[in-house]
């Protein structure tokens, strides 16, 4: 199936702004981390995991999911495919994995944020922070962003055999 | 030869790929194994909020704290 050019550059544009957006809310996120592992005051601790717990649950899943979801929309409805070309397929996996583990770490950012709202500044303060989950999915998610940007060559052994049956009618009656 | 020319080899940046990432797993699974599998928020959790609180990160903090 292929989708009409007007649609296509629709969902073209928010699968851009989507990532994009991930992008930034998961380096607001970072700052968030960073701040409540680096600080020794309770308040600034609390607040930073509140922040972290509403940031994540109201920007960044949602961001992931359309993120993910017009994605999926593009490759299969253009002549990229999903699992013809290796970047294509590369970065559809690594996407999914980090909405993956994002989707499974955001019940203890709740459960954190929680105990922060309870704790008194004392306990609050030694709750530390979140940087390695946000640290490592910032990475990956701007090496995916960059992987879309360059589109490295390389059809997988479908892509090849698919090309293969296009070019063999043509070829035939030559 | 021609079984060669059929199937296309794997591009190298693709080959690159995967052995950074295998080590970086390994890496991931080494640093898990020495921490003992707790990576996420509330590894750090203080002691002060009981036996509960001090050993199960998560949501049974909360309820232990309730």
């Amino acid at each position: 199936m292929t989708l009409p050019p007007a649609l296509r550059r629709l969902t073209l544009a928010v699968h851009i702004i989507c990532s994009v957006s991930w992008i930034g809310a998961a380096a607001a996120y970072l700052a968030l981390g960073l701040a409540a592992q680096l600080s020794q005051g309770g308040e600034l601790v609390r607040a930073a995991w509140l922040a972290m717990e509403l940031t994540g649950w109201y920007v960044i899943v949602p961001l992931g999911c359309l993120a993910l979801a017009t994605g999926l929309v593009i490759a299969l409805g253009t002549p990229w495919g999903l699992v013809r070309h290796y970047w294509v397929l590369i970065a559809f996996g690594l996407t999914s994995l980090a909405l993956a583990v994002l989707l499974l770490h955001m019940p203890g950012v709740t459960a954190t944020a929680a105990l922060a709202a309870q704790a008194d500044d004392g306990t609050a303060a030694q709750l530390g922070g979140d940087v390695l989950h946000p640290g490592v999915g910032l990475l990956v998610l701007v090496f995916v962003a960059v992987l879309n940007v360059y589109k490295p060559r390389g059809l997988t052994g479908f892509g090849q055999r698919t090309r293969s049956r296009r070019l063999r009618p043509a070829a035939d009656s030559s | 030869m021609q079984r060669a020319a059929s199937r296309p080899a794997v591009p190298r940046w693709v080959k690159v790929l995967g052995i950074v990432l295998a080590a970086l797993l390994v890496a991931l699974l080494l640093a898990m194994l020495m921490t003992g599998g707790q990576h996420g928020p509330g590894r750090h959790q203080p002691t002060s909020l009981g036996s509960a609180g001090a050993t199960v990160p998560g949501v049974s903090l909360v309820i232990g704290i309730r």
